[in-house]
């Protein structure tokens, strides 16, 4: 606790050194620990998926719904916490906010395309359709758009402190496309299904069969510590950029004053 | 085991599986990268507590 008060103490000198030590000790601990568990519920989750029965209805297309679900719904908790993370660098201007912001985008987009190649994989035997402009279809591929927006945005400003604010507010812009998304099958007329898990009451009594709802649940938990994973993995990654910047730049200084 | 729709459900494990291999193993080849580049960066007197600029040289 005492490392968090002194490193907070120290944000307005030493921003990108506050408490990244103290989370890179964190992070090597965690990320095999995470590895291991998302390993194995991938196993569990494939095994499951393999062994399920044909849909009566789907036939064996209903093992996309495996892939596809899981992708799109961390797709929008990434960005959830991305907005979280943007809230965190806005009002407390907090480095390890923005370096979660930077290290999500690249792993929201993956998962965003995912969603997108895989519904359409699904759609095409389904609905006759690779691609139709409903809202459920367009909404998902703004988000992807937005991912892309970002993530250009995030390497095209080197100052970090103008580059965090600018990500944190367009962040929080397009969160306004997350209940778009969610809701986008309850409020207009979309070829897309509604929810078939939307709630707690819903996974209680779900429309979906245990057969399928059993696999469907492993994977979404195996895609979640992937991203717990690679998000970790990603934070260390920018914590490590940012201190080769500020030892590059204090080469620099050094080198102008010796001249 | 497929049936008719194997052309569409393999397809999409197989992109699944490359971009979900694909950012793991990146991740993983920017941090070793990263870390050598810090080292090397360290090595030359520019630690994050280096007291003395003049004692710092510059990275090879």
């Amino acid at each position: 606790m005492s490392d968090v008060t002194t490193s907070t103490g120290f944000l307005g000198k030493v921003w990108d050194l506050a408490n990244p030590t103290r989370f890179l000790r964190f992070a090597n601990r965690l990320i095999p620990v995470l590895a291991i568990i998302t390993a194995l519920l991938f196993a569990a989750g494939l095994y499951l998926g393999f062994s399920a029965p044909q849909d009566y209805l789907q036939g064996a297309t209903v093992q996309i719904m495996f892939i596809h679900v899981p992708a799109m719904w961390v797709a929008m908790m990434t960005y959830s916490i991305m907005s979280i993370s943007a809230i965190g660098s806005l009002v407390w201007r907090h480095p390890l906010a923005d370096v979660a912001i930077r290290a999500a985008i690249p792993i929201g987009a993956a998962f965003t395309f995912l969603g997108l190649v895989t519904g359409s994989l699904w759609g095409k035997p389904m609905w006759g359709t690779w691609w139709v402009w409903d809202a459920r279809l367009t909404s998902v591929l703004i988000l992807f758009i937005i991912y892309a927006g970002l993530y250009a945005l995030s390497r095209a400003i080197d100052e970090p402190t103008t580059a965090a604010r600018s990500l944190a507010v367009i962040t929080l812009v397009g969160f306004i496309n997350i209940p778009i998304i969610k809701f986008s099958v309850d409020w207009w007329n979309t070829l897309h299904q509604p929810a078939s898990i939307s709630s707690l009451e819903r996974i209680a009594k779900p429309a979906l069969d245990v057969v399928f709802l059993y696999p469907l649940l492993t994977m979404a938990l195996a895609y979640s510590f992937l991203f717990f994973t690679l998000h970790l993995m990603g934070m260390r990654n920018e914590i490590f950029r940012r201190r080769i910047r500020s030892m590059r730049m204090l080469s620099a200084r050094a080198a102008d004053k010796g001249a | 085991m497929f049936g008719d729709h194997a052309a569409f459900i393999i397809p999409a494990y197989a992109i699944t599986a490359i971009v979900l291999i694909w950012l793991s193993v990146q991740s993983r080849i920017q941090y070793n990268a990263l870390r050598k580049e810090l080292k090397i960066l360290e090595d030359s007197g520019l630690g994050r507590r280096a007291k003395n600029p003049a004692t710092i040289k510059a990275p090879k």
